[in-house]
C-alpha cells in the first residue's frame, strides 16, 4: 500500500512536471521552409490616408490612441479613445479592424519596430477585455517607418506615437 | 625600415571572401597575424600619425588616360581619395601642380606636408585586349626597395567611356596592408536604404559612395539590412507581404528568400561564421531574441523578459551578443551568450541607449545614446568601461563598423536631409558620402571582397 502511494505520488509529480513543461513550452515559431522563393513583385502598398478620422463613414470613425515617449501603457485619453472604438466594434459585430502601432522618429529603428508592436497589442488587449472577439482584431507594427506627421517637434512626435485603427 | 614578410596575402586567396578572417578575429589570431606582424614602416594600428605617401602620375601604354566613374576623376585621384579615407595616409601627388613655392609640399587636400614622404606608388596602365590592366608598384622612399608589384584589372564601360573604381580600391587596400599591417576596407560595399516617395528600397554602393546599384524592387517598407559574411546574402525586414517578414536577398541569383515568417521579425544579424542568424521577434507576445540557422530554420529563443529585447550584434568570436533591452525601464545595452546564458548589463545612463554594433576587431561597442534629447554615437567596452562620446550635433542613427574596426558608418539627419557619414573613431574625423543622392540611411558595411558584390541580372 505504502509502495502504491509512493508510486501514485511519483506519477502525480511527473504529471505536474509534465503539465508545467507543457505550459512553459513555447509554441514553435512559424518558419517558412528553407526552400528558395522566387522574387515577388507585389503592387506597391500605398500608404493609408494620414487622417482617416475624416473618412466619410461617420458610424465607424475610430479614434487613435496616443502614447507617451518610449511607453506602451494606455493613458486616460487612450482609454477613452479605445472605449469609443470598442463601442463602435460592438455596434458593428461584422466589422474587422487592423490596429497599427506607430512610433515617433526618436530612438533606434529596430527598437521602435518592437515598441510599435507593443502599442498595437496594448490597444488590442483593451478591446478584447472590453468584449470584442480577438479574432476580429489584427495588429501590425510600423515602428517609425510610416509617420503620420512630418517634423521634429513634440506636436509631430505625439501624432506619431499612436495605435491607429483601420477598418478592414 | 623592414619589409613586411607576407606569407598569405589577405586578398590572394582563391575564394572571393575571407570567411576565416572573421573566425580569427575572435580568437586573437588576427591580431597575431596582422596587428603585430613585422610591418614595413613603424606605423602601428591606433597611431594617429598620417603617413605622407607619394602618388606619381601613372604612365599609360597603348591608351590615353581614362576618366573614372562618378565625377570623371583620374586614376591617381581615385587612389588619393581612397588613401585619404583610410585616415592613415596623407597622399601627395607628384609632380606637384600648384604648391606655390618650391619647398612647400601639399597633400591632395591642400594641406602642407611637413614630414618626409615614406613611400611612393607608381602605376602603369596598359591595354590588355578589351581590358585595362594597372601594374602598380609600392616603393620604400628610404631604401628605394620595391615593397610590392601587383596587377589590377580595371573594368571599362565602353558605352559610358568610364573606368571602374574597384581595381583602384583593391590597390588602396594593398597599400594599407603592406604599410600598416592592418586590413583596409576600400574594396567593400555599403548596403543602405534609400527612401523614395512611396517605397523604401535597399541599395549598394562602394565605400566612397560611387558605383551604386538598387538591390530590392519590392515597392514596400524595408529596413535593417545586414550582410552575410560571404557577401552573397543581405538579410532585412520587409513589409512587401503586408505583415513584416525577415527576408534575405541572394545577390548571386537575384532571388528573395523568406528567412522567418514569425511575428514582427526585426534586426537580423548573421553570425561571423555565417551559420546562424540572430533576430528579434514578437512571436510569443513580446520582442525576444532568437538564434536560428542562417536559412531561418531551427529558431531558438535566447531571452526571456517581459520587456523588449532587440538589436542583436555578434561578438567577433560568435560566442556572445550585445543587444538592446527595455528591461531596466529604459532601453539599455546588455550582453548575453549565444545560448542565452550569462546576461550582463553594459550601460546604465541616458534615457535611450541602443543600436549596438560590436567591433570586428575588439571589445568596443559603438551605439546610439540620447544626450539632452539628441541622438549621438558613443563607444563603450563590453565590460561597461571606457565610455566615449563620438559625435555632437545629434541626429545619428544605425552605426555599423567597417571591417577595419576603425571606421563606423552611420546615418545622420541634418537640415538638408538624411545622409550616410563615416567617422574615424580614433580621430573623430567625419566624412559624408556626398556621391550618394537622396534620402539615404540604415547602412551596413560588408567585409572586404576580391570582386565587387553586385546584383546580377537573372541569367547574367
Amino acid at each position: 500500500m505504502k509502495r502504491m502511494i509512493h508510486v501514485a505520488l511519483v506519477l502525480a509529480l511527473v504529471a505536474v512536471a509534465a503539465g508545467s513543461i507543457g505550459c512553459s513550452k513555447k509554441p514553435a515559431p512559424v518558419v517558412a521552409p528553407p526552400q528558395v522563393e522566387p522574387v515577388r513583385t507585389p503592387e506597391p502598398t500605398a500608404p493609408t490616408p494620414a487622417t482617416p478620422e475624416t473618412q466619410p463613414q461617420a458610424e465607424m470613425t475610430f479614434q487613435p490612441a496616443f502614447f507617451d515617449y518610449d511607453k506602451y501603457n494606455l493613458r486616460p485619453d487612450a482609454v477613452s479613445a479605445l472605449t469609443h472604438n470598442a463601442k463602435l466594434l460592438a455596434d458593428n459585430p461584422s466589422a474587422l479592424v487592423l490596429i497599427e502601432g506607430h512610433c515617433d522618429e526618436r530612438g533606434t529603428r529596430e527598437y521602435n519596430l518592437a515598441l510599435g508592436d507593443r502599442r498595437a497589442r496594448a490597444a488590442k488587449d483593451f478591446l478584447v477585455r472590453y468584449g470584442i472577439e480577438a479574432s476580429r482584431i489584427e495588429t501590425i507594427s510600423y515602428g517609425k517607418e510610416r509617420p503620420f506627421a512630418m517634423g521634429s517637434n513634440e506636436s509631430a512626435w505625439q501624432q506619431n506615437r499612436r495605435a491607429h485603427l483601420v477598418k478592414k | 625600415m623592414r619589409i613586411i614578410k607576407v606569407t598569405e596575402h589577405p586578398f590572394g586567396v582563391g575564394g572571393l571572401w575571407l570567411p576565416l578572417a572573421a573566425l580569427f578575429v575572435g580568437t586573437g589570431l588576427l591580431t597575431e597575424a596582422w596587428g603585430q606582424a613585422e610591418v614595413y614602416t613603424e606605423i602601428r594600428k591606433g597611431e594617429l600619425v598620417k603617413t605622407p605617401i607619394a602618388i606619381e602620375d601613372f604612365t599609360w601604354r597603348d591608351l590615353a588616360p581614362v576618366r573614372f566613374q562618378g565625377g570623371g576623376e583620374g586614376a591617381e585621384q581615385v587612389l588619393a581619395w581612397d588613401l585619404v579615407y583610410t585616415d592613415a595616409f596623407r597622399p601627395v601627388r607628384q609632380p606637384q601642380e600648384n604648391s606655390g613655392s618650391p619647398g612647400l609640399v601639399l597633400d591632395v587636400q591642400g594641406l602642407p606636408v611637413d614630414g618626409p614622404v615614406r613611400a611612393r606608388i607608381r602605376g602603369q596602365m596598359r591595354r590588355d585586349g578589351q581590358r585595362i590592366e594597372l601594374r602598380a608598384t609600392l616603393v620604400d622612399e628610404g631604401s628605394g626597395a620595391k615593397v610590392f608589384e601587383r596587377s589590377y584589372e580595371i573594368g571599362w564601360d565602353a558605352i559610358r567611356q568610364e573606368a571602374d573604381r574597384w581595381g583602384i580600391h583593391r590597390l588602396a587596400d594593398d597599400v594599407t596592408y603592406y604599410l600598416t599591417g592592418s586590413r583596409g576596407c576600400a574594396a567593400t560595399r555599403i548596403a543602405f536604404v534609400r527612401a523614395g516617395s512611396a517605397a523604401k528600397e535597399i541599395w549598394l554602393a562602394d565605400w566612397d559612395g560611387h558605383s551604386e546599384q538598387q538591390v530590392t524592387r519590392l515597392g514596400a517598407i524595408v529596413l535593417s539590412p545586414h550582410w552575410h559574411p560571404s557577401g552573397r546574402w543581405i538579410a532585412f525586414t520587409s513589409f512587401h507581404l503586408g505583415q513584416p517578414t525577415l527576408a534575405a536577398t541572394d545577390l548571386e541569383r537575384n532571388e528573395l528568400r523568406i528567412v522567418s515568417n514569425s511575428r514582427t521579425p526585426g534586426a537580423p544579424a548573421y553570425a561571423p561564421d555565417g551559420k546562424s542568424i540572430a533576430y528579434s521577434s514578437t512571436d510569443e507576445g513580446n520582442a525576444e531574441l532568437y538564434v536560428a540557422r542562417a536559412d531561418g530554420s531551427r529558431p531558438r529563443r535566447i531571452t526571456f523578459d517581459p520587456e523588449i529585447d532587440t538589436e542583436p550584434s555578434w561578438s567577433p568570436s560568435g560566442r556572445r551578443l550585445v543587444f538592446t533591452s527595455g528591461r531596466w525601464g529604459k532601453p539599455q545595452l546588455f550582453a548575453i551568450n549565444a545560448d542565452g546564458s550569462d546576461l550582463a548589463q553594459i550601460t546604465f545612463e541616458s534615457t535611450w541607449c541602443g543600436s549596438p554594433d560590436w567591433s570586428p576587431t575588439s571589445d568596443r561597442i559603438v551605439h546610439v545614446i540620447s544626450i539632452d534629447g539628441t541622438f549621438e554615437l558613443a563607444l563603450i567596452h563590453v565590460d561597461g568601461t571606457g565610455w566615449q562620446r563620438l559625435t555632437v550635433g545629434g541626429g545619428c542613427e544605425n552605426p555599423r563598423w567597417a571591417p577595419d574596426g576603425r571606421h563606423v558608418i552611420f546615418a545622420r539627419k541634418e537640415s538638408t536631409g538624411r545622409g550616410l557619414m563615416v567617422i574615424d573613431v580614433e580621430t573623430g574625423a567625419v566624412r559624408r558620402l556626398t556621391a550618394l543622392k537622396g534620402d539615404t540611411y540604415n547602412p551596413a558595411w560588408s567585409l572586404p571582397a576580391r570582386e565587387r558584390q553586385v546584383l546580377l541580372k537573372p541569367g547574367g
